[in-house]
């Protein structure tokens, strides 16, 4: 619809459509279903301002919708932010010690020192562990997959995801 | 066209006024559709927890441990598996859930978040490790080992939602 139809419908709306182009608009109506329909939302847009307006208790128990709308926004950007940000060692439970007061996790530790650990735990992890067949299934290191976040309090851990599995395991070594 | 006036500061009202509120209905009808689906799909998880021992001694492996044992068979070696406990937990996010582990040890379990990428859960098992993991709904994450009766205590938790 363009402008001058827009302004003729809501001009025949408002009455403010006279004589001939009032019958002439009448005439276009009873030929074009589209017309009618936009005709029939704008009454309705019509009839819930009347409401709106007409109510005055309502119009003050009426919530602030871009108040409410725009306060919900924050827990949102604050819930996706707080993935990413957490920090290592933030607690997430109530107060426990698990560890606490070593909160380093494998993450942080040297890369040379990781290193050996995993090719020591592999060796170990022979006797007892199948390894996958596949190598890329099998991972010493998370690298932002499943596991987000892991404190084992200094001990090793073999982490194993299997994707195609739908399978993760958090394996401490040691206990093995 | 006769009848209409465009000038007229009380059609240019009404029409600025309908203008608006077609605006108003439209940003309503989108949040509508976006904040309940995302809320009720936010609202609860379940939590399937299977406590388990592994061993590498001959026995029977427990019916209950079937799906357990499909996955695991493929990554670890074992003679028989005995499902301790098995239970569902219906969380809410920053819930916590518990379960006692035979060993007297605390299994804890708190989804932090839960989206289209899938659930980010809080995981401790006291004495062994806590973490933070994201995970699909139907993921099976399996957690341990604890020394325990002569085999290997496990947890497996798969998350639905």
């Amino acid at each position: 619809m363009n402008e001058q139809e827009r302004l003729e419908l809501e001009a025949f709306h408002d009455g403010e459509l006279h004589g001939f182009a009032r019958l002439r608009f009448q005439r276009r109506l009873r030929g074009d279903p589209r017309l009618r329909a936009e005709l029939e939302a704008l009454e309705t847009v019509s009839r819930w301002i009347a409401e709106v307006e007409s109510a005055p208790a309502r119009r003050a128990a009426a919530p602030d919708l871009w108040r409410e709308i725009a306060g919900a926004l924050p827990a949102m950007d604050a819930q996706v932010a707080d993935e990413a940000a957490r920090p290592p060692g933030a607690p997430v439970f109530a107060a426990r010690s698990v560890g606490s007061a070593r909160l380093a996790t494998w993450f942080r530790r040297s890369g040379v020192a990781a290193a050996a650990l995993a090719a020591t735990a592999a060796v170990a992890l022979a006797v007892v562990l199948r390894m996958p067949d596949d190598p890329g299934g099998s991972e010493q290191f998370a690298s932002g997959g499943t596991v987000r976040y892991l404190d084992t309090s200094g001990r090793a851990v073999l982490v194993i995801e299997q994707p195609e599995l739908d399978l993760t395991i958090l394996w401490m070594i040691d206990e093995v | 066209m006769s009848g209409v006036k465009p000038g007229d500061s009380l059609s240019r009202g009404r029409r600025s006024k309908r203008h608006w509120a077609g605006v108003l209905l439209a940003t309503c009808a989108l949040a509508a559709s976006l904040g309940p689906a995302r809320t009720a799909a936010a609202e609860t998880i379940e939590i399937e927890v299977t406590v388990a021992i592994l061993s590498s001694e001959p026995g029977k492996v427990d019916p209950r441990g079937k799906k357990l044992l499909e996955k695991l068979s493929s990554q670890l070696r074992f003679e028989s598996l005995k499902v301790i406990e098995q239970r569902q937990l219906v969380l809410a996010i920053d819930d916590v859930g518990e379960v006692m582990l035979p060993n007297r040890r605390v299994l804890r379990v708190k989804p932090l978040l839960v989206d289209a990428r899938g659930a980010l859960l809080a995981v401790e098992m006291e004495g062994t490790l806590e973490s933070q993991l994201r995970v699909r709904s139907g993921h099976l994450v399996v957690l341990g080992p604890q020394r325990y009766q002569g085999g290997q205590l496990v947890v497996a938790l798969e998350p639905h939602f």
